[in-house]
């Protein structure tokens, strides 16, 4: 009996090796390093609202993978460690001219939908799209992750990897993002682009 | 040399087996006492109950695991693991002190001094200074303990259901309450809705078959009761009571709690409730039979508790309440050994004896009880009965609950907001109920039910005694426009040994009915008789048949008639019949006068004679010829001689045969329910004195009947004239006096005399020829003086004043049972002898 206890408790010490964000009633599982600092809605307010100022947001959990994590990272344009963030939007709220992948793509690479001419406008200039692809998760769920490099003012780039998804009523929209500055993101590709490559859904009930 | 100290001796082991061990003798000192075993260590636990606490918070961790692999997807499981333990660090507290409790067992099971310091240096004091404190103030701080305990758990659960803390959760607690309120209620409605059908369902149904009288409702007084003049006296005796019940309690007694009534259908039971209702002060409440008979399972129940719900309300009002209980046999019995219950309190013997088996040892009484039970028809299932009665399904259980059973606290007020407060609920009022039931089958009522402190009283409400049913007659004929004597009345008393209330009642009406039916309105004496003889036999078939067999059977019935007359002289006859009813031809029919409990030898074979005058009279009139008419007579009179040759020491025998059957040896007297063993009987020793016995009385008869043969022809022409006479008119005709309606006098004139001889040729030639008789039948003459006596309400028949005939006594060398019968107005007798024979062929 002894032995057994011994053996559960070193089973059980150390911690979990990452740190495991989830919504089972939105269907999002996913995994950060366990470093990395996770922040709610409640902890770090607007900052982690990422699309349209946050307005109807459902639900986010931001995370910061500084030594010294600060909620403020999450709204700083550079980082120099690596951040991120999951959202989750009522499609419906968003005022979207249409609820498909090219819509996504033009969300993620920061473009704008000109209603009379009724054709997005073109990637900025500052911004450099690569590594677009589609992706299609069990359950319906369909987006795009794409990978965009932008010029800051200061010259500075920075990268981030971008996942942005539908639900199979495109009811819900589904938005992860991790980067960070252009050389720092090359230090933590694997981290980074592991976040997004943990991504999990569910159908929701 | 071995100085070993011998092993101490195991306690002494508890008999095995299950078996009964005698008791122990009040003069053996029984083994010595065992010093009490004291050990120095804990007592070793076995290994489940070392782990079982371990093992199960090892199931709920391992569920906690289960749950957050479910949950979770990407979750490995040892990451799982280990956010359980981080989630879920009570379990590991629990477990740690679990393991430590071990630990600590394990140290007190090898070490005595561990051992010690625990159970009596910490845990001993600790038990010492709490048994210092009163219980009641260890009651009340156990229980705020558990209010703070419960408050500390509601508080975790609502903090961990919504993030807070413990504190801040329970002090959110009101509003979150608040919050949900709406919803709350919401269900509560549904709940109520839902449960409410069933509440209302059941309350319907427990509703009826009760009804409260209060004072001044009833109209009836024990003034109305009639005939049960003893059982009446009691019954007041205990209102009395009830009324003041200082008067006995002050003496250190308690009011009775209740009564039975118990006795033959018709007798007054539930007239002496009604009149205990009309004269009490109190509420009565009066339960019907069908009350407790249900469809559904539990209503019964309701039904007790919402009657007693109700007693206790009106006891408290007006300070007492009378509830009645009728044919309390309907609430049924849980199914028991028939040896208790109503036996305890009433004998049931069949056969007569002194006082009950009192004066035996308890081991006699226990061995004839038992041999007594073996001789039941049927006693394998009337020993062990399986619950019957429509009470049932836990009624009865609650009824006796409710009548003496936990004095519990009442009052929601009393038992829970006192209770909460910390005051002792006030103990309940005394409750002044009086339980009276009624029955015709006490035997189906449940042992604890008669109890004392539940039914304290068993008073029997027998048959009225003569002079009941005479104050009875008087009553109800008081109520109705007749011309009867006094005297016609105390004879009408007279013979109707067995009249009730209800009876009487009935016969009254009858009689009414007659006189109507005749064009009048007031009742007379002969409306009476034919009321009575309606009411005791029936219609009669309508039917004439042959004149020669009619003739036989009046010969047949005057016989029996005669041969009473003259031999039970003590008796007084009811009425005569030859018309046919069913199977039986005929009928003489005799009333015992006064009541009587026991018959003597000689008053036996006085019915015996006139049972077997039937058989001799048909061989003396018919040319030693008889019918078969007398096979009922024969077998009665078989009966009663083997009853007082073996079983009633009537004869050369004093050993009982009937004790033969109980020990299985054979013989011993007839079966109940089976004749075959009469063979048996017949075939013995027994039997040859039995027909020794009836030879010597056959001839008895013969011989009377012989000298008396004009009475006999009397009789039977009177009969044949009218067909049914009333006891007056038959008197009248053997004594030749005016009846009722019989012209006696008539009978015993010359001209009747030759008349008689020349119809009797006539009837003999008829038989001997099987043709019709060749004369006229004998019509007598009407009663001059009947008429007057009827209108004028004179009484016409000398009785009971008249003369009484003179016995016979039997010739000599006949044998007998007995020396020379005894003179008239020696005791009577209690078996009515009647002529209930087959029709003759």
């Amino acid at each position: 009996m002894g032995a057994a206890l011994l053996a559960v408790g070193v089973f059980a010490c150390g911690s979990a090796d990452a740190k495991y964000v989830k919504n089972p009633a939105l269907g999002v599982y996913l995994k950060v390093p366990h470093e990395w600092t996770l922040y709610t809605l409640e902890t770090a307010g607007p900052a982690i609202s990422s699309v349209n100022g946050g307005k109807a947001l459902k639900w986010a959990v931001g995370f910061d993978g500084a030594l010294q994590p600060s909620r403020f990272h999450l709204d700083a344009p550079v980082s120099d460690t690596p951040i991120g963030v999951v959202e989750v939007y009522p499609a419906l709220a968003l005022n979207l001219p249409a609820r498909n992948l090219t819509t996504l793509k033009a969300l993620l690479s920061h473009q704008t939908y000109d209603d009379t001419a009724q054709t997005y406008s073109a990637v900025p200039l500052d911004t450099k799209i690569s590594e677009v692809s589609e992706v299609e998760y069990g359950s319906g769920y369909f987006g795009i992750r794409l990978k965009a490099s932008t010029t800051e003012t200061n010259g500075k780039v920075s990268t981030l990897a971008k996942l942005a998804l539908f639900d199979q009523s495109t009811q819900l929209l589904y938005v992860l993002a991790a980067g960070c500055l252009d050389s720092c993101y090359e230090a933590h590709r694997a981290q980074i682009e592991g976040v997004l490559d943990s991504l999990t859904m569910r159908s929701i009930e | 040399m071995n100085d070993t100290p011998p092993p101490p001796l195991p306690p002494p082991s508890p008999p095995s087996g299950g078996g009964l061990a005698w008791p122990p003798h009040p003069h053996d000192p029984g083994p010595a006492p065992t010093p009490p075993v004291t050990r120095d260590t804990r007592k070793r636990l076995d290994l489940w109950d070392r782990v079982k606490f371990l093992v199960l918070l090892g199931v709920v961790f391992g569920i906690f695991v289960w749950n957050e692999l479910t949950d979770n997807p990407l979750l490995p499981v040892r990451d799982a693991f280990r956010t359980a333990v981080q989630d879920k660090t009570w379990v590991f507290v629990l477990l740690a002190v679990e393991v430590l409790r071990q630990c600590s067992y394990l140290l007190a099971e090898r070490s005595a001094g561990y051992h010690r310091f625990w159970s009596r240096t910490i845990f001993g004091r600790w038990n010492d200074r709490v048994e210092r404190i009163d219980p009641w103030a260890r009651f009340r701080i156990g229980r705020a303990l558990k209010w703070v305990a419960a408050l500390g758990i509601l508080g975790a659960v609502v903090g961990a259901t919504t993030g807070d803390s413990f504190v801040v959760a329970l002090f959110r607690l009101p509003a979150t309450i608040y919050g949900v309120l709406p919803t709350l209620l919401q269900f509560a409605l549904i709940m109520l809705v839902s449960v409410g059908q069933f509440v209302a369902i059941f309350w319907f149904l427990s509703r009826g078959g009760v009804e409260v009288y209060f004072p001044d409702d009833i109209e009836t007084r024990f003034d109305s009761v009639w005939g049960q003049d003893a059982v009446v006296e009691r019954v007041k005796e205990n209102m009395v009571f009830l009324e003041n019940p200082e008067s006995i309690e002050e003496k250190g007694g308690y009011v009775p709690g209740g009564l039975l009534l118990w006795g033959p259908p018709g007798t007054g039971k539930t007239l002496i409730a009604e009149a205990v209702a009309g004269e009490t002060g109190k509420p009565f409440v009066f339960v019907e039979p069908g009350a407790f008979i249900n469809m559904f399972f539990g209503v019964g129940v309701l039904k007790v508790k919402g009657l007693f719900r109700k007693l206790r309300k009106l006891a408290l009002r007006y300070g007492g309440v009378i509830v009645f209980f009728d044919e309390a046999d309907s609430l049924g019995n849980r199914g028991q050994l028939s040896t208790g219950g109503f036996m305890r309190v009433a004998s049931t013997s069949a056969e007569p004896c002194c006082n009950g088996v009192g004066y035996l040892s308890e081991h006699s009484r226990a061995l004839l009880l038992e041999h007594q039970l073996r001789r039941q028809p049927g006693a394998g299932d009337a020993i062990v009965t399986t619950g019957m009665g429509g009470g049932g399904m836990g009624t009865l259980q609650a009824l006796l609950t409710e009548l003496s059973g936990l004095k519990k606290p009442r009052g929601l007020m009393n038992r829970y907001a006192r209770r909460a407060l910390g005051m002792r609920p006030k103990p309940p009022p005394k409750y002044r109920i009086f339980v009276m039931m009624a029955t015709n089958m006490p035997n189906a009522l449940d042992e604890a039910l008669l109890r004392p402190g539940r039914i304290d009283r068993i008073y029997k409400v027998g048959y009225p005694t003569k002079e009941g049913r005479r104050r009875t007659y008087e009553g109800y004929l008081a109520k109705v426009s007749h011309q009867l004597t006094p005297t016609q009345v105390d004879k009408l008393a007279t013979i109707t040994p067995y009249a009730t209330g209800a009876t009487i009642k009935d016969m009254i009406n009858e009689a009414l009915v007659v006189a109507i039916r005749d064009g009048r309105e007031v009742i007379t004496w002969p409306d009476i008789l034919r009321a009575k003889q309606l009411k005791d036999l029936g219609l009669p078939d309508d039917t004439a048949g042959l004149d020669r067999e009619r003739y036989g059977t009046a010969i047949h019935e005057a016989c029996h008639g005669v041969a009473g007359y003259l031999r039970k002289s003590h008796w007084e006859i009811d009425l005569a019949s030859i018309e046919r009813r069913g199977d039986t031809g005929g009928m003489v029919a005799f009333v015992k006068p006064e009541d009587q409990q026991f018959t003597w030898r000689s008053e036996y074979e006085a019915d015996l004679i006139t049972t077997l005058a039937s058989l001799a009279g048909e061989r003396l009139f018919f040319e030693g010829d008889n019918a078969n008419g007398v096979a009922g007579d024969l077998g009665n009179a078989t009966r009663l001689a083997i009853m007082m040759e073996g079983f009633y020491g009537m004869g050369a025998s004093v050993a009982s045969h009937g004790v033969q059957r109980d020990f299985g040896v054979g013989g011993g007297g007839p079966k109940p329910g089976g004749e075959e063993k009469e063979t048996n009987l017949l075939a013995g020793p027994l039997g040859d004195r039995v027909e020794q016995n009836l030879v010597g009385l056959l001839e008895q008869a013969r011989v009377l009947l012989d000298e008396h043969r004009h009475l006999v022809f009397a009789l039977a022409h009177a009969l044949l004239q009218h067909k049914t006479i009333s006891g007056e008119d038959v008197m009248a005709v053997l004594e030749g006096n005016p009846g009722p309606v019989v012209n006696g006098a008539w009978y015993h004139s010359e001209e009747f005399a030759g008349l008689a001889e020349r119809y009797h040729q006539a009837a003999l030639e008829a038989h001997r020829v099987k043709r019709a008789i060749a004369m006229d039948p004998i019509v007598a003459p009407p009663v001059e003086r009947v008429l007057p006596s009827l209108v004028g309400a004179v009484p016409v028949a000398p009785w009971p004043d008249g003369p009484t005939p003179s016995a016979t006594p039997p010739p000599p060398g006949v044998p007998t049972f007995l020396p020379p019968p005894p003179p008239p107005g020696s005791p009577g007798t209690n078996i009515s002898t009647e002529g209930n024979d087959d029709p003759p062929s």
